[in-house]
């Protein structure tokens, strides 16, 4: 037994593993650049006069601080005719340029060369004190040809700065000397023609040890090191604790009564199948489930908070702003918050527990126990109550080991409406923003307790009905 | 007509009573309306004529901007506008797209609407004048592909998944060294080529090519339990099984939506798919599971029947049922997973326009009770009729034991 | 200090102060850090807690001073190290003190500027104006006296000097850290720091972006101070006690302060919103969906309960269109695009009536709108002679007209790229249908707003449906329209210039006459009308709805509200 439960636990932390690998590859395959977002002005009142130079470092500083720099994970595989070290080259931008640079030609010495020409043009070039002409006009043509990705427009553009630089003599040659390294740098990628070497022609891997960004992330997370979110500078599990709570309250009071309730409709429908107000009950919860959770909510808050009709309930929020006095007080104000929310999200899944529930009591009612059993005399009633509801009880077992991670991840519609501030609406709302110090522990923890939920439901199936047979041999 | 009603027995439940019988009839309607969405509502029409000469705009590329050129004297041309010489129209002269914005603003059912006859919005408007019954004819497309769409996908990768846990679970099939060793290597190479500065083609020529070879090789080498490694198949399905329902939905579509590149509603469908397969392969190994300790079945192994064929033929025919009844309530569940979608505005591109897009603006604006009355049916019947269907036929199931 | 006691609470202080607003906020802002928080529901918090130098008056609209004496006027300078700039003389008020007590003077004014140019701190949305400036100087004597010294001519120079908020130093750098670097070495590109004077400036960028900055610790002089923030559910702001604004005699409009609690609601959902304010729940709401307001509006049952406001708001609403495209440089294309869009129909159902048409980017109620430009108005006929005059036929006969450019075929094929929001979706899609009846195949693409960032970075777009928010008084639309700024990274986003924008542009820097200015100004607006570098639609009316219980004070300027000059109704 215990040793079985061992296997389990290894295998489950395996599994969480290529969760979290996967989840890390996802999350760098989103398009976009949270660095220039994070440093971009959205609406520019001023004009932005930051020169290039500045920016990139600015950028720089950013990525090093959230780790960025470092290779993504523990071995790199890149086509043989790419630059080395390509991850610690930023901007992103950049990264790309050369990317489709060496695509094109092939050629990963002379690209890294023409790369690194650029970039002392522009150390050279942007920082200068004088604002002649030529200081910023070059400065803006390495920007810009860093971010070509045609090798010919950028040729382009040396040629234009060569003229420029000739026409002005009484200015540092270091300029003209800087043009004509450019000029022979591009030249020589565009014209000269060369065979791969036969290495270039396999894969390059390469192994960086544990300072890579996929180790730094993991053992953040293994060790429970702050984390810091990128939005507001909280902590992130601060952040899950707080919203944890809120969803656990909230879903949990819908569980509970939407097990309660369904299992007793469940067996009352399941005793009087067939009846005429089975039926309408059944189609009227049917009714409940077919409707969209937004629109069941907005119903009721149209009709019992708005005072169109009536307004008797909140609309949304949990009611902390009235203050209130002692505990019972606040409580009280709570819970007349969250009654809306619960009826929302019970009602909905009520059809399917009490489906569940009615064929479930169904299987019993046809076993040979019950007709033994009645043949014995024994009440109805007794046999419903003692036997039948034992046994069918059974399966939903599996049905609430099912729910248990879903209590967990929220519900982010009714999180949405109510404006409940749950685990739902922090994924949704950390996601769009990118914010992956948040969403890498929601999701981990999410993942850890779907894994565990299972192994739970297995050992408590096994506990609660020894007959079954494992089917993991 | 005979011929209809006998081919209609042959639908699961068809026997079973009257309401069986209704939900099929509104099934079929529903496809029906999905297949031939836009004969029904289009705003070009069918037919038309100008100046003598005449053309059949919905079945060609004859444009507004294309009749104003060829027709300046009537130009500007507009499908609605124009004084035709004679014109057919589709039923529902308006496209789901059709934005008439001069009866814009949430335009009732009941109305004054202009005094064409012809162009009255039967069902209403909605805030940009785009025509309710139109927008629930476009829906029961939208509403099919992705309810039927992405279950079917689901059930193609659970059940031969699902199936080949349960049956070779995890010491069943064995490998020998030798194929262990091809499958390494070619998995290697496969992964090798990818990364050299050969042209897509090659590469793709060559992966087709490595893999056809290794699944020869597989063939020839004949019986499954003849090498000494066991290939944990249940393991590794379940393993994968774990892994997805690990991923909370919400994060898989919405980083899907925004790394997949295909149209919007392709990748809801891939994603609802991806997210349901595990139930399907979950039902369909439990089934298969039952099967497999059938005295039956182990007659067949004893025979030494190919485990393929015993699959094929005796096992997934049977198995196959339950699991069906799980994916008729999958579709109800993957309607309404879409419409909740719509609410937050994820996936379809916006110029779509479908049941769940329909009610979430009703919710901007309650009054317009045509934006909730006629969609919620829509979806009401159509998952009731799913449900009935389900229930009808695993009354069959329970009562064939 | 006889006056101090003079001016108790009890006695000074009127019955309506002992007011309690609750407002709608439709998002929670980040954190309200100065400096580093982004969202506008941030700043709309942060002034009042922190004030700013000066800022424009809600009613007159012009810059009024707040922190200092008087609006400072620029002197030229005639000799030594500015000579030919310009100098700005002000003197914060003797009044103006920090929540803590401690005066305000121009050593905070110049905190601000030094912490934003650490190099370790991240702060591009200030450096922005903050470039302008060359020398802060403080009165050795008196340090409430500031000299500021601007080296080139800058039409929004005041603005540059004067319209942000400062921060007190002694509490965002307690440890005294910037003192001691001087603001010239701070912004030295070439500056090369000493290991020691490195690690001292990383530490105060350490401690600035702390976290106790961000929702914790947040000190201004402003009339109210941050009292409890429930994350995801409400924040709220107390008035100061002892409020220095409650001893000036004659108080600008923004030293008011009348609620004495402001509780700010978080509410995402509109609906949900709506019935927390029929509910008595929340006193006032704004950004309300068009047509709820309209449908509000219409029943007299709520008429008696709530009031409505509409605010027109300095913003502007339009596409940008991509002028580097092969399509979309021809203005004759730009023209048609322009003339086939239904405005009035996009005015009466996607706004319901709540916005008014406009011409270019210059808001309608400014001085220098140029009022003899006419709204274009949709023309199908024109539309289409325009498309065919630039030589766009359908020859391949598919159905949308096409042309050869640059020795390809090319289709009339453009694309509009929107975020998922309502407004944007609507206008997407209405331009979308009108576009088709002339001939553009237009097709949507919804990208998400990070997405959306890097396209329009990297220029990869054609039309876009944005909006624009002027501020009241003279604008600058060099950086926008001036050929210069159109590069990568550049703020010229639509590509368009010429030569003859590009002289009035820097005519319209040079001068400081008024009246000339406003000449340029009106120039400007007539080549955007002729050239249609940008499909200019409609600037909105706020939509405010307010319970009965409070006075409410509108204005152009956002939110169209302010929080802490409502007042009681009937006081």
């Amino acid at each position: 037994m215990i040793r079985s439960l061992l296997k389990r636990l290894v295998r489950a932390l395996f599994l969480l593993g290529v969760i979290s690998i996967i989840a890390f590859c996802l999350s760098k395959l989103v398009p976009g650049d949270e660095i220039l977002d994070y440093l971009s002005i959205d609406e520019s009142r001023y004009s932005s006069s930051a020169n290039p130079l500045q920016h990139r470092q600015a950028y720089a500083r950013v990525a090093e601080k959230r780790g960025l720099n470092l290779p993504l994970f523990y071995i790199t595989i890149a086509h043989g005719y790419f630059p080395d070290s390509l991850y610690s080259i930023i901007p992103l931008d950049d990264r790309q340029t050369i990317k489709k640079w060496a695509q094109a030609t092939r050629r990963k010495d002379a690209v890294k060369q023409l790369y690194h020409t650029l970039l002392s043009g522009l150390e050279f070039a942007c920082p200068r004190a004088d604002t002649s002409v030529v200081a910023d006009q070059f400065c803006l043509a390495m920007h810009e040809t860093l971010h070509t990705h045609d090798l010919f427009t950028a040729h382009h553009n040396i040629l234009r700065l060569q003229t420029l630089v000739a026409a002005n003599e009484n200015n540092d040659p270091a300029y003209a000397n800087l043009v004509t390294r450019l000029n022979t740098d591009v030249e020589q990628l565009i014209n000269t023609k060369k065979d791969l070497a036969s290495s270039e022609w396999l894969p390059s891997m390469y192994w960086h040890g544990t300072n890579n960004q996929y180790h730094q992330w993991m053992s953040g997370f293994i060790s429970f090191a702050p984390l810091t979110s990128l939005i507001d500078g909280r902590d992130a599990w601060g952040k899950i604790f707080d919203a944890l709570k809120w969803t656990l309250l909230l879903n949990g009071l819908a569980f509970v009564l939407a097990i309660l309730l369904g299992v007793a409709i469940g067996v009352w429908s399941g005793t009087h199948d067939g009846s005429k107000i089975e039926r309408l009950i059944n189609l009227k919860l049917f009714a409940l489930y077919a409707l969209p959770s937004f629109w069941l909510a907005t119903l009721f808050i149209y009709f019992l908070s708005s005072g169109e009709w009536l307004s008797i309930l909140p609309a949304g929020g949990l009611g902390s702003y009235q203050g209130g006095g002692h505990f019972l007080e606040k409580s009280g104000i709570l819970l007349k918050h969250l009654i809306l929310p619960v009826l929302c999200l019970s009602l909905g899944s009520l059809a399917y527990v009490s489906r569940q529930m009615k064929q479930s009591v169904l299987l019993q009612l046809r076993q040979p126990y019950v007709l033994s059993l009645r043949t014995m005399g024994v009440s109805e009633k007794t046999i419903i109550h003692k036997h039948v509801f034992r046994n069918a009880l059974f399966p939903m077992i599996t049905l609430i080991g099912g729910a248990l991670p879903a209590l967990l991840s929220g519900s982010l519609i009714i999180e949405v409406i109510f404006s409940i501030p749950g685990m739902g609406r922090l994924m949704y709302t950390s996601l769009m923003a990118r914010d992956w110090p948040v969403v890498f522990p929601i999701l981990m923890f999410g993942a850890t307790i779907t894994v565990l939920s299972y192994i739970l439901t297995d050992v408590i199936y096994k506990w609660a009905d020894p007959r079954v047979k494992s089917m993991e041999r | 007509m005979k011929r209809v009603m006998s081919m209609m027995r042959l639908l699961p439940g068809w026997m079973a009573g009257l309401g069986v019988r209704c939900a099929w009839i509104f099934l079929l309607l529903i496809a029906f309306i999905a297949v031939f969405g836009p004969l029904i509502s289009n705003e070009k029409p069918y037919y038309c004529k100008l100046d003598g000469r005449t053309y059949f705009p919905l079945f060609s590329s004859v444009s507004e901007s294309g009749l104003s050129a060829t027709h300046p004297a009537h130009s500007p041309v507009s499908w609605r506008n124009t004084s035709f010489e004679s014109v057919w129209r589709a039923p529902v002269p308006y496209s789901h797209h059709t934005i008439d914005l001069s009866s814009g603003s949430y335009l009732s059912p009941f109305s004054a609407q202009g005094d064409q006859y012809r162009f009255r919005h039967w069902l209403g408007t909605d805030i940009l004048g785009r025509d309710v019954l139109a927008g629930l004819i476009r829906g029961c497309r939208v509403s099919l592909l992705i309810g039927f769409g992405s279950m079917l996908i689901a059930l193609l990768i659970g059940i031969p998944l699902g199936s080949a846990a349960a049956w070779w679970g995890n010491a069943g099939w064995r490998i020998t060294w030798a194929q262990l060793a091809i499958i390494l290597i070619s998995s290697m190479m496969i992964f090798l080529v990818w990364f050299t500065p050969l042209s897509l083609l090659v590469k793709m020529l060559t992966t087709i090519v490595l893999l056809v070879a290794v699944i020869f090789l597989f063939k020839k080498s004949g019986n499954d339990s003849r090498g000494s490694i066991p290939v944990r198949v249940d393991g590794m399905v379940m393993g994968w099984v774990s892994i997805i329902d690990g991923f909370p939905g919400i994060f898989l579509i919405l980083i899907l939506v925004a790394i997949v590149p295909l149209k919007g509603w392709v990748v809801v469908m891939l994603t609802i798919a991806l997210l349901r397969w595990p139930s399907m392969a979950r039902y369909m190994r439990a089934e298969v599971f039952k099967m497999k300790e059938t005295n039956y079945i182990k007659a067949a192994q004893i025979l030494n029947v190919p485990s393929w064929q015993i699959l094929r033929r005796h096992i997934m025919p049977y198995a196959f049922r339950p699991v069906l009844i799980s994916f008729i309530f999958g579709v109800s569940s993957a309607i309404l997973a879409e419409t909740s979608l719509s609410f937050l505005g994820i996936g379809l591109p916006t110029e779509e326009i479908n049941w769940g897009r329909l009610l979430a603006q009703s919710r901007n604006h309650f009054d317009a009770w045509w934006l909730v009355v006629f969609p919620g049916l829509a979806i009401f019947f159509t998952l009731l009729s799913l449900y009935t269907i389900g229930n009808a036929w695993q009354k069959e199931k329970v009562d064939n034991r | 200090m006889y006056w101090q006691q003079d001016l108790s609470p009890a006695k000074t202080r009127p019955k309506f102060l002992r007011l309690k607003v609750t407002i709608r906020f439709p998002n929670e802002p980040e954190s309200l850090h100065p400096i580093f928080s982004k969202s506008l529901y941030a700043s709309q918090i942060e002034s009042l807690i922190l004030l700013p130098v000066a800022e424009y008056d809600p009613v007159s609209l012009t810059l009024s001073p707040l922190l200092i004496t008087s609006m400072p006027v620029g002197e030229k300078v005639t000799e030594g190290k500015h000579q030919n700039g310009k100098v700005f003389r002000m003197t914060f008020r003797p009044e103006a003190v920090w929540a803590d007590g401690k005066p305000v003077t121009g050593e905070d004014y110049l905190f601000t500027f030094k912490s934003v140019y650490n190099p370790h701190v991240n702060a591009p949305t200030w450096k922005g104006f903050m470039d302008y400036i060359s020398e802060i100087e403080i009165d050795p004597a008196d340090p409430k006296n500031v000299a500021v010294y601007m080296d080139s001519s800058y039409i929004l120079d005041l603005e540059a000097t004067t319209n942000f908020n400062i921060y007190p130093a002694h509490v965002y750098d307690k440890e005294n850290i910037m003192t001691g670097f001087t603001l010239a070495e701070l912004r030295d590109p070439n500056k090369v720091w000493t290991p020691e004077q490195d690690s001292l400036l990383k530490r105060f960028a350490t401690l600035y972006e702390s976290p106790e900055y961000f929702r914790e610790t947040v000190v201004g002089s402003g009339p109210y101070a941050l009292d409890q923030w429930m994350t995801g559910e409400f924040i709220r702001l107390k008035r100061n006690e002892n409020w220095w604004g409650d001893k000036l005699k004659d108080p600008p409009l923004l030293l008011q302060a009348f609620p004495s609690v402001i509780t700010y609601r978080i509410l995402l959902d509109a609906a949900s919103a709506e019935a927390s304010l029929k509910a008595g729940e929340i006193d006032l709401m704004a950004e309300v969906p068009a047509a709820d307001f309209k449908k509000m509006q219409a029943d007299p049952a709520w008429n008696e309960k709530v009031q409505y406001a509409t605010p027109a708001l300095m913003q502007v609403n339009y596409i940008e269109v991509n002028n580097r495209d092969s399509i979309l440089a021809d203005p004759r294309i730009r023209k048609a695009l322009a003339y086939c869009i239904d405005y009035d129909g996009i005015l009466t159902n996607v706004m319901q009536g709540y916005a008014r048409r406009t011409v270019g980017p210059v808001h309608p109620d400014k001085r220098y709108f140029n009022t003899s430009l006419k709204p274009i108005t949709q023309d199908i006929s024109k539309s289409l002679a325009l498309i065919k005059e630039a030589g766009w036929t359908d020859s391949n006969n598919n159905g949308t007209p096409d042309k050869m450019i640059g020795g390809k075929r090319q289709e009339l094929h453009l694309e509009i790229k929107i975020t998922n929001k309502e407004e944007g979706m609507a206008i997407a899609n209405i331009v979308k249908e009108n576009a088709a009846k002339v001939g553009f195949d237009i097709e949507i693409a919804v990208v998400d707003p990070s997405q959306l960032q890097q396209d329009v970075r990297q220029n990869n777009y054609q039309l876009l449906p944005i909006r624009i928010r002027p501020f009241p008084g003279k604008e600058d639309p060099f950086p926008y329209w001036h050929s210069s700024y159109d590069r990568s990274g550049g703020s010229n986003r639509s590509g368009f210039h010429s030569p003859e924008m590009d002289r009035v542009l820097e005519e319209l820097r040079s001068t400081d006459d008024i009246a000339t200015m406003d000449q340029w100004y009106k120039k400007f607006q007539e080549i955007i009308y002729e050239q249609q570098p940008a499909i200019y639609l409609y600037v909105p009316l706020e939509r405010i709805i307010a319970s009965k219980r409070i006075q409410l004070q509108t204005s152009a300027r956002r939110p169209g509200y302010f929080e802490s000059l409502l007042k009681p109704s009937g006081s």
